[in-house]
């Protein structure tokens, strides 16, 4: 056990903050799943138009990693597969018949028999989860992507007081639903012969934890990015190599997991936080994968259209989405922001009594007047890098945010590797693009730099 | 305020591709985000931004050069009714016209000048017109003499944007401070007007034998009479009597003609002739305070700076007393190097530019260290450029590279060896 105080970084508040009360989403007529957001994916589909599916029949592969199933999160038939340039697959629409009946699982007879799940070695407890369609659940840093299935993680992390804006309160989520969490647990600690690390800030202490003596509980206090996993590996068990790969995966990802070891079910629902300050009724939902934002739009009277900013994840790290589309995979916040277009005159140089900053150069830092921004405009232009030291300031990690940047821009990769860009999530950098007086996307960068190190380093 | 935006919009299209005027895009950029700020929305996360802009850090410091200006523009008439038209009884108000007269039309040649060359480069690399002119057009009229040829301003001028910026490939790549390139090249490139005992005040008569050197000159004019033995102690070292006795026994032989009042507040207040807006180092805190506030400049930079200068200057003073030296700047104390000449205006506003000093934090420090060391250094030993800052922070822009080479090798290393662990 470790405790940590950061003290760099910054709690962004947002209007909206959703009410923790459970608003359930029933299932939609179209459920859609978008292959490309498993990150470096080249989906392979193995299904056709017009086929029957049923909650966890495969639907595509990855060419690069064959043996990992993604399959359908409910029962119907496939009504169509979009394709874009390329033929880059973009969405597999399936007419959902609202029973989700299941494939059988063809290990779980043998798992039964089992005592218990801590029975299982590890290439048993994999063909489980993978049967099930589950594996894409867990991640590996470094590059943020589906967990090599064939590989020995040297430790697995989970994040229970994320900090990002309108995240989902974790210990809410467990006093609501706990079945499966201590089986999850059990589960991927046949996965690795390292720690599992769950990560906590001082303010909570569940007593469920208390039973688990696989489990290493660490603190991490402080602002945002306090709470992202990317930090707390740079602190407890750091990547120093592309085959040096620790696992990721967050509590519900874990109570899924668990759920299918306890009755052999699949589990395709899931809570999401809903808020922001262009969403009228912020709070929790529990919506079934794949259900499209149109469909909750029309049940809760959002009064969402094309032009509304709907952000599927995190404002820091998440990624636009149209209201056709639905909430990403390993998304658990639904952000909406105002459509602002609004030009202020002489705005740099007055004195901005109601200008959101972090940092000291408007008067309204000064009065503690806004805190709060509410819309997606840049507010600046974009210029060359002017290094003031903004980005240190909201970088709680021992890395050289100026020269990483500047190697990967070089696209130098000795350079990137040994100033830690293995380390390096585009999300622990969402601070340093919000910060920065020239506009530099730094997390665009350094994912850029991520995607170069995978296809080259 | 409308209509301004109005008549914007329908210019627009002219700009754009395809548009009559295309090739003057960033012409149009540059007016239309000077009046209203930029409406882009984000394309990739983060989402939402934060409303500092360059535009934004240029004009804070630009703001923090104001009290160094006004000061400037009232010490530019102080200095005339001073020397040149002694006999009246000024007021305020005369002396600044007087500042006026002089201090504009420096600027009006800067900007154009320097605003052009910007513009001309923006057009030809079809990039936007950068916002950094803005601080190196105020910085430069303020460090040189209200007694330059305005001619000499436009060469200048041009030369530090061009060869000390643009040629880099403009703000944000440039490795040494365009301002300080501008002053360095009239300096060597005009010695007759800037250096030697030529008199540093607003139309100053050449032939009238009256000459007020610059405070540095005055102090640094090397006594080599057999004086008697001074008093190397370490109390009249910091309280400068010690420095006093070497310039006292040059005064004696005539050696300057001292008319400026050198006591340690008539420096710091800064109603002495030199640079148009370096003398007051009041003024200079000013504006320190409001760049080290906003974060805009950095505060390592400057700790550092002034740390290199204190201990050399204590260095100076041991290794001077120790040799039984006759130069009256080795025993200048540490709050003299402060008030005296540019160190604190070129330590505040010209060695925190964040584009040429280290960029690493740390490196920050130590850069700061190399100028303090430096200054102290050349103003001592080469009394013939008394302004050692100015060399030593383009001397540090050189090294600043270097600097932050070390402080990168130290970080992999060290996070190799946690790796380890």
């Amino acid at each position: 056990m470790a405790t940590f105080n950061l003290s760099k970084g910054y709690d962004l508040q947002l209007e909206g903050q959703p009410i923790k009360e459970i608003i359930e989403v029933t299932p939609s007529d179209v459920v859609k799943i978008n292959p490309q957001e498993y990150k470096y994916i080249k989906p392979k589909v193995t299904v056709k138009v017009e086929e029957d599916v049923l909650v966890g029949t495969q639907l595509f592969f990855d060419k690069n990693n064959p043996d990992i199933k993604h399959v359908s999160p409910c029962s119907g038939k496939i009504e169509s597969i979009d394709y874009g340039p390329k033929r880059k697959v973009l969405s597999i629409n399936i007419k959902n018949d609202k029973e989700y009946n299941q494939i059988e699982l063809k290990d779980l007879d043998n798992l039964f028999s089992l005592s218990s799940i801590s029975g299982l070695n590890a290439q048993a407890t994999k063909a489980i989860i993978n049967e099930s369609g589950m594996w894409p659940l867990i991640r590996q840093r470094p590059f943020s992507k589906v967990a090599n299935i064939e590989s020995k993680p040297k430790s697995i992390f989970v994040s229970m007081s994320p900090t990002d804006p309108l995240a989902l309160d974790q210990l809410f989520l467990l006093n609501d639903s706990s079945v499966g969490f201590l089986e999850g647990i059990d589960a991927i600690s046949n996965l690795t012969d390292g720690d599992i690390n769950i990560i906590l800030n001082n303010n909570q202490s569940p007593s469920m934890l208390d039973s688990l003596d696989r489990v290493k509980i660490h603190y991490f206090n402080g602002p945002h990015p306090s709470g992202n996993v990317g930090i707390h590996m740079h602190y407890l068990d750091p990547i120093s190599s592309k085959e040096d790969e620790v696992w990721y995966l967050t509590i519900q990802d874990i109570c899924k997991i668990g759920k299918l070891f306890v009755d052999g079910k699949i589990n395709v629902t899931k809570l999401i936080s809903m808020g922001g300050p262009g969403c009228d009724k912020p709070s929790y939902l529990k919506v079934y994968d794949g259900t499209p934002i149109s469909h909750i739009n029309d049940e809760l009277e959002l009064g969402l259209d094309d032009n509304s900013v709907v952000i599927s994840g995190s404002v820091l790290s998440g990624k636009y989405i149209n209201i056709n589309e639905s909430v990403g995979f390993y998304h658990e916040i639904l952000t909406i922001l105002k459509n602002v277009d609004e030009r202020h005159f002489l705005g740099w140089l007055l004195p901005g009594l109601d200008k959101f900053t972090l940092t000291n150069t408007f008067v309204s830092k000064l009065l503690n007047a806004n805190n709060t921004i509410n819309h997606n405009m840049k507010n600046g232009s974009n210029r060359a890098i002017v290094p003031i030291g903004m980005w240190e300031k909201v970088l709680p990690m021992d890395i050289l945010p100026n020269f990483l940047i500047r190697s990967i821009l070089a696209a130098d990769i000795e350079d990137m590797e040994k100033l830690g860009i293995y380390e390096c999530s585009e999300e622990d950098f969402a601070l340093c693009s919000l910060i920065c007086q020239s506009k530099v996307e730094v997390s665009q960068i350094i994912q850029e730099g991520l995607d170069l190190m995978y296809e080259e380093g | 305020m409308n209509f301004l935006r109005k008549i914007l919009d329908n210019l627009e299209p002219l700009f754009k591709k395809g548009g009559k005027f295309e090739s003057l895009y960033p012409l149009y950029e540059a007016g239309d985000t000077f009046l209203y700020t930029p409406n882009d929305k984000t394309k990739t996360a983060p989402f939402v931004r934060d409303h500092i802009d360059l535009k934004r850090t240029m004009i804070l410091v630009v703001m923090a050069l104001m009290p160094c200006l006004l000061f400037g523009i009232y010490n530019v008439g102080h200095q005339y009714y001073h020397y040149v038209e002694t006999a009246t009884n000024a007021t305020m108000i005369d002396k600044i016209l007087i500042g006026l007269q002089s201090v504009i039309p420096i600027y009006i040649v800067t900007f154009a000048v320097g605003g052009l060359t910007e513009v001309i480069f923006a057009i030809i690399r079809k990039h936007e017109v950068n916002e950094g002119f803005l601080v190196t057009g105020f910085l430069i009229p303020l460090v040189m003499p209200p007694s330059l040829p305005l001619w000499m301003v436009a060469i200048s001028t041009i030369f530090g944007v061009v060869i000390g910026k643009e040629i880099f490939g403009g703000t944000g790549y440039n490795i040494f401070n365009p301002a300080l390139v501008a002053r360095v090249f009239a300096f060597f490139a005009y010695p007759t007007a800037l250096s030697g005992d030529t008199v540093w005040v607003y139309k100053m008569p050449e032939s009238d034998g009256l000459s007020a050197a610059t405070s540095l000159l005055a102090s640094a004019k090397e006594s080599i009479s057999n004086m008697t033995t001074p008093d190397y102690g370490f109390f009249s070292f910091l309280n400068g009597s010690l420095h006093n006795q070497f310039v006292d026994t040059s005064n004696a032989l005539g050696m300057t003609h001292a008319d400026v009042d050198l006591s340690w507040t008539s420096l710091f207040l800064g109603l002495i002739p030199g640079s148009i807006g370096e003398t007051s180092t009041l003024a200079v805190l000013l504006g320190a305070g409001l760049i080290v506030i906003t974060g805009v400049g950095s505060l390592k930079i400057i700790l550092g700076t002034t740390l290199g200068m204190f201990f050399t200057s204590f260095l100076l003073y041991v290794f001077g007393a120790l040799i039984g030296s006759t130069n009256p700047m080795m025993y200048l104390p540490p709050h003299y190097h402060f008030v005296m000449g540019s160190f604190a205006f070129a330590m505040i506003f010209m060695a925190t530019e964040p584009v040429t000093s280290a960029h690493s934090q740390k490196g920050k420090l130590y850069y700061g260290l190399l100028i303090g060391f430096m200054c102290v250094i050349i103003r001592a030993i080469n009394p013939a450029y008394p302004e050692g800052i100015m060399l030593a922070i383009l001397f540090a822009n050189a090294f600043a590279p270097l600097i932050d080479y070390f402080v990168i090798q130290k970080n992999i290393k060290q996070r190799r060896g946690r790796v380890a662990l």
